[in-house]
């Protein structure tokens, strides 16, 4: 690994932060709070993207923020695993913000300045905790994260939204607290929390305290990747906007919970060490059986947004059960998934904002015919929800093949016949609805055409970007080459 | 109508069966069997048959009323 | 030489046809299979065109005599069914129908197993829609079953695909080796063959597409399927049997059907049967006659689904108990359904007379008089119901008032060249026979066999004569294997869906409740704790006491609560005490 100082890291995380101030500074002029979030997320981006060509090479940007003492510093770096995680987070903000306008102004929302200023701070959160270096940073970041989601999940300050965020808070601050205690017993074990590929833990530290680790990283990182039992604040935050849904519980919250996973089960302990105290096995097999229940019950669930919210923390298990299968492969098809699931997930979340905006129908059983006035956006919907189910040439189908691969590599078919089995309950609870919108006649939507461009334009760029990603996954941000070079990195260093 | 019918299976039975004798020579026939107006016997057999068994295995079986399935379905 | 996926012409014509004015869609999507009519015959046999993508290489074209053959057909019947469906204004079917089209190609093309899983997909995500198109509630219920099962078959292919990739590294999509991996990989295909019990699909799903739909329908999934196992399994003995008993099974079942639809789609299962075997028996006479009795059953089930089609659109009726006396009124497309009911019983002068008797005429040579018997048992049924039955109780029969509507011109066009070709064939055999991907040694006009044939035809007349009073359709239906799970459809849902959604609706309901009262003993320790201590004498004790010094049923939190300031000292000196611990713990081990 080769590192070199760069402001890059930071200039990347600090931007939406000034964005943040200016935005709370323009809350009487809209068009002009409007545009600095616009802005800084065109300039993050392109931030993030200057970084990519030399991550490519090997070579690091980093910057250290503070050094307290040995071992105990603040430090920035953009490796592959974290650009991989930047890039989706940074270039989906930009469209989730162009949404967000469509959305509140369709809406004429109350209090938008909070909601775009906590939004800005939010990315920064996010892309800090993809280019942290160490536990100690990511953790500090992860927790600003939850805090400055909570405006955003409370936002419609309904009876509901405050009970959800209350809930949100309890469920993840308490996941929070595992992970602070993690932190404190690496630091203890190896004296530094530097996260390097292939782990930095080995097994002098004991089986017991490994252990102890794992279970704290499992309900630390569990609890925002939505693994069951700890997956119940998920369906409730459905309360907030639609955009916050999409953006938020589809690639920036969640998402940090299976890069979490990530980070310490690649660059904390390493899958070799895992798989030697029996830890793999227990988070594959919670994986797997989260990624079933959760598939079977969001066939219940009549409200769009729940179902939705279902399906994310099935397909967030596919990441984790990525991470969990000692195999390459499964390593990369995780990863990829990152990236995939994020496109083809805020496609339908897009969707069902545009749909509740312009018609304020929430639920499955009243979007009958929509598809004839709303062709586009179901259009994106079905091929969103043909990527989700796994099937080509969606891009869904390269992460499953990956996934899938990497457990039969293991010997762990088992858990290949569950991608396939979730791929057909994705099928059946998604395209139904594709096939209500399209081909049950109804008389109810006469009087609605298309959301607004500012909606539309979105979530058509997202399901295309599903499916460029399915048919050249490496002309994209070299999304293949990154992937399978964190998996091999993971790798050769612990094997 | 129905007269016209059986003079006409009479008949084409009949001729089929000399044209048989006349040029069906290395014909291949059945199982290896192979005699003339086999085929004649075999069709009207088979077709009986077919129909028979059929209809028993339905009557007994897998026939149901057209709306078996209405209730136990989830229309989702 | 120009090399190029036709696959690829029918799905980019698929993508632009909905930008296109409503006139013009209906002739661009004729333009789409003359071009690519004109791409097949530039073609030549032995090419490839391989593109990568990730570490793998993906063969879009491999050009060889079969696959070429089948090309020629799937485009031709995209031309008849387009020209067909020409009145279609619903531009839904019409792209389902071109990318259904094309990812048929597209198999046919495939020399790796990533892009036949690409194309097999599409296959079954676009022909869904022609279910879907019909939009009644009952069409409804069929594609989702049929969206189902396919995306089942098309998973089991999958683990089959990666089975074969892990094991043997190669993802060729050549003859296959036994082993695990071929055997799931066989059992996709054998589900898109609808070979029984995986069969059920089809007799489900068929009759409830559109008009149009199902011409389309009938004519690709299985023929697809037919080429795959063609390519990858030729001479495996199950599917000898499979196939024997397929031809029967279709036949049996369409003895007790009333749907006119459900009853041609029970025959492409016994027909597709002639090819399964065939294909089982893997000699160069048998691969020859499955893959002419593919081309000839493509186009004359088209006709004949045409035909049925016509009905239904001219009465809106498909069941024989609802049909009848139709002859006045419609004598043209009983006329061209005939022409389609004659190939494929085996008529001299029509396709089915040339390819049929190939397929019979193999297993005899591979001495298998069973399998022979068995396929000729099949040819009487099939005479029977498609040729006797069906337009006897549809267009003579009893007299049902039907005012039939008129029909467009385009649907006779379709009818008529169809049943052209399917004559042309059956006259001049060679038209088929040369392209065919193997020589042919194999006369069907001899003597012997026309006697053969006759003598069957016209005596399965004479049965049916006989029993005619019996066959009338009944208003049943007919259990088969989708009983499996249709049945216990309701059943699995209670069971999984319903009861653990109630069960974690609960937890979740507990959990928010949880995390009020957290709030709420956080935000007020003492307050909380004396509520609590309230509501437990309440329990205890039984609230005999009216006193007005209890506690007011507005509870009032401020009575409570601590000073500020004391909870102020107490938070800072819990801090200061954490940082002091903290700053010691760095020091010692620094030092």
């Amino acid at each position: 690994m080769e590192t070199y100082y760069s402001i890059l890291p930071l200039a990347a995380v600090l931007v939406s932060l000034l964005a943040a101030g200016l935005i709370t500074l323009s809350g009487r002029r809209p068009n002009i709070r409007e545009s600095w979030t616009l802005l800084a997320g065109v300039v993050k981006f392109g931030i993030v993207l200057a970084m990519l060509p030399s991550v490519l090479q090997g070579r690091f940007p980093e910057i250290t923020l503070f050094a307290i003492s040995q071992g105990i510093s603040l430090v920035l770096r953009a490796d592959t695993l974290g650009i991989i995680f930047a890039l989706s987070a940074s270039f989906l903000w930009i469209l989730a913000s162009c949404f967000s306008i469509g959305y509140e102004r369709g809406l004429s929302d109350h209090k938008q300045t909070r909601y775009f200023s906590s939004f800005a701070i939010c990315l920064s959160a996010t892309i800090g905790i993809a280019f942290s270096a160490n536990l100690l940073t990511f953790v500090i970041f992860y927790e600003i994260l939850t805090i400055a989601t909570y405006p955003l999940v409370i936002h419609k300050e309904t009876k509901e939204a405050i009970a959800a965020g209350r809930k949100y808070l309890v469920y993840l601050l308490t996941g929070g607290v595992a992970l602070l205690a993690a932190l404190a017993l690496t630091f203890h074990t190896a004296g530094g929390t530097d996260f390097k590929a292939g782990g930095f833990l080995t097994m002098e530290a004991g089986t017991g305290m490994l252990m102890a680790l794992f279970i704290l990283f499992l309900v630390g990182f569990g609890m925002k990747a939505a693994v069951m039992p700890l997956h119940s604040w998920l369906p409730s935050a459905m309360a907030a906007p639609t955009p916050v849904s999409a953006l938020l519980h589809a690639v920036a919250v969640v998402k940090a919970g299976v890069f979490g996973f990530a980070r310490a089960f690649g660059f904390v302990m390493g899958p070799a060490l895992l798989g030697e105290i029996g830890a793999l096995n227990i988070t594959a097999g919670l994986a797997g059986a989260t990624i079933i229940i959760a598939s079977l019950l969001a066939f219940s669930q009549d409200n769009l947004k729940k179902r939705l919210a279902y399906s994310t923390i099935g397909h967030l298990s596919y990441i984790v059960l990525g991470v969990a299968i000692l195999s390459p492969q499964a390593w990369s098809g995780g990863l990829m998934h990152i990236v995939n699931h994020a496109a083809m997930k805020i496609t339908l979340f897009f969707c069902a904002g545009a749909i509740y905006v312009t018609t304020h129908r929430e639920k499955v059983s009243e979007l009958n015919g929509i598809g004839r006035r709303m062709p586009f956006t179901m259009g994106a919907f079905a091929l969103a929800a043909i990527g989700l189910a796994g099937i080509p040439p969606v891009g869904g189908f390269v992460s499953k093949w990956y996934l899938a691969l990497g457990a039969l590599d293991a010997g762990q078919t088992v858990y290949t016949v569950i991608l396939l089995v979730s791929g057909l309950l994705n099928a059946g609870y998604l395209l139904s609805v594709v096939g209500r919108a399209f081909f049950m006649k109804s008389d109810n939507f006469t009087k609605f055409g298309e959301a607004s461009l500012w909606m539309l334009v979105p979530l058509v760029i997202t399901a295309v970007l599903s499916v460029l990603l399915g048919l050249f996954p490496d002309r994209f941000f070299h999304l293949y080459s990154l992937s399978a070079e964190v998996a091999r990195s993971v790798f050769g260093g612990g094997l | 109508m129905k007269r016209n019918l059986k003079i006409f299976f009479a008949a084409s039975f009949v001729i089929l069966v000399l044209l048989d004798l006349l040029l069906g020579g290395e014909a291949h026939g059945l199982m290896g069997v192979h005699f003339p107006g086999l085929f004649s016997l075999f069709g009207l057999v088979s077709c009986l048959i077919i129909i028979l068994a059929s209809k028993w295995l339905g009557h007994y079986w897998l026939q149901r009323k057209e709306d078996y399935y209405r209730g136990k379905e989830r229309d989702d | 030489m120009i090399n190029f996926p036709p696959a690829v012409i029918f799905i980019l014509g698929a993508l632009l046809l909905p930008l296109l004015p409503g006139r013009v869609r209906s002739l661009a999507f004729l333009a789409v299979p003359l071009l690519t009519f004109w791409l097949l015959l530039q073609m030549e046999s032995g090419t490839t065109l391989t593109v990568s993508f990730l570490n793998y290489d993906l063969i879009l074209a491999r050009v060889d005599r079969l696959s070429l053959v089948f090309g020629y057909v799937f485009t031709l019947m995209a031309l008849l069914g387009g020209i067909y469906g020409y009145h279609l204004k619903d531009a839904r079917q019409q792209v389902a129908s071109l990318v259904y089209a094309g990812s048929a190609l597209g198999v046919a093309f495939a020399g790796d197993l990533i892009t036949l899983l690409l194309f097999w997909e599409l296959l079954a995500v676009s022909s869904v829609v022609l279910i879907w198109a019909r939009q009644t509630p009952q069409s409804w219920n069929a594609a989702m079953r049929y969206l189902m099962v396919h995306v089942f078959g098309g998973s089991v292919l999958l683990l089959g695909i990666l089975w074969q990739y892990k094991t043997t590294g190669s993802l060729l999509f050549n003859h296959f080796e036994p082993g695990l991996a071929s055997y799931l990989i066989l059992f996709g295909f054998m589900l898109n063959a609808a070979v029984p019990p995986l069969h059920a699909w089809l007799p489900d799903a068929y009759p409830e597409g559109t008009v149009t739909g199902s011409v389309f329908l009938s004519a690709f999934t299985t023929k697809v399927a037919v080429y795959a196992l063609a390519r990858s399994f030729g001479g495996f003995e199950i599917l000898v049997w499979a196939g024997a008993i397929m031809a029967l099974y279709g036949v049996v079942f369409a003895v007790l059907e009333n749907d006119i639809r459900r009853l041609l789609a029970y025959h492409i299962i016994s027909q597709v049967g002639y090819m399964v075997a065939a294909v089982g028996i893997g000699t160069e006479m048998a691969i020859n006659g499955a893959t002419a009795h593919a081309f000839a059953h493509i186009l004359y089930k088209g006709l004949l689904f045409m035909g049925a089609g016509a009905v239904l659109y001219a009465t809106g009726k498909s069941k024989l108990t609802e049909l009848g006396g139709l002859a006045k009124a419609m004598p043209l497309i009983l006329a061209l359904y005939m022409v389609g009911a004659f190939s494929i019983s085996g008529f001299p002068l029509f396709s089915g007379f040339v390819s049929k008797s190939m397929v019979i005429y193999a297993a005899d040579l591979d001495h298998r008089s069973i399998i022979a018997l068995m396929l000729s048992i099949a040819s009487v049924g099939t005479f029977l119901h498609t040729g006797l039955k069906l337009p006897y109780f549809t267009w003579f029969g009893p007299q049902r008032d039907l005012k039939p509507a008129p029909i467009p011109k385009n649907m006779y066009v379709g009818m008529a060249l169809t049943a052209a070709a399917c004559f042309a064939i059956g006259v001049y055999p060679n038209l088929l026979y040369n392209l065919l991907p193997f020589p042919v040694h194999y006369e069907p006009y001899t003597a012997s066999h026309l006697l053969e044939t006759s003598q069957l035809l016209i005596f399965t007349g004479l049965g049916f004569w006989i029993l005619l009073k019996k066959l009338g359709g009944e208003k049943t239906i007919t259990l088969d294997t989708d009983w499996f799970y249709r049945r216990p459809a309701g059943l699995a849902y209670e069971f999984l869906v319903a009861r653990p959604s109630r069960a974690f609706g609960a937890v979740e309901k507990l959990s928010l409740r949880l995390v009020s009262s957290l709030a709420q003993a956080s935000a007020n320790p003492t307050g909380y704790l004396l509520e609590v201590r309230g509501v437990l004498r309440t329990y205890f004790f039984g609230s005999v006491s009216t006193r007005r010094t209890r506690e007011p049923r507005i509870f009032n939190p401020h009575r409570y609560r601590w000073p500020l300031g004391t909870m102020t000292m107490v938070v800072l000196l819990a801090f200061v005490i954490l940082m002091l611990l903290i700053i010691w713990q760095i020091i010692s081990n620094a030092g």
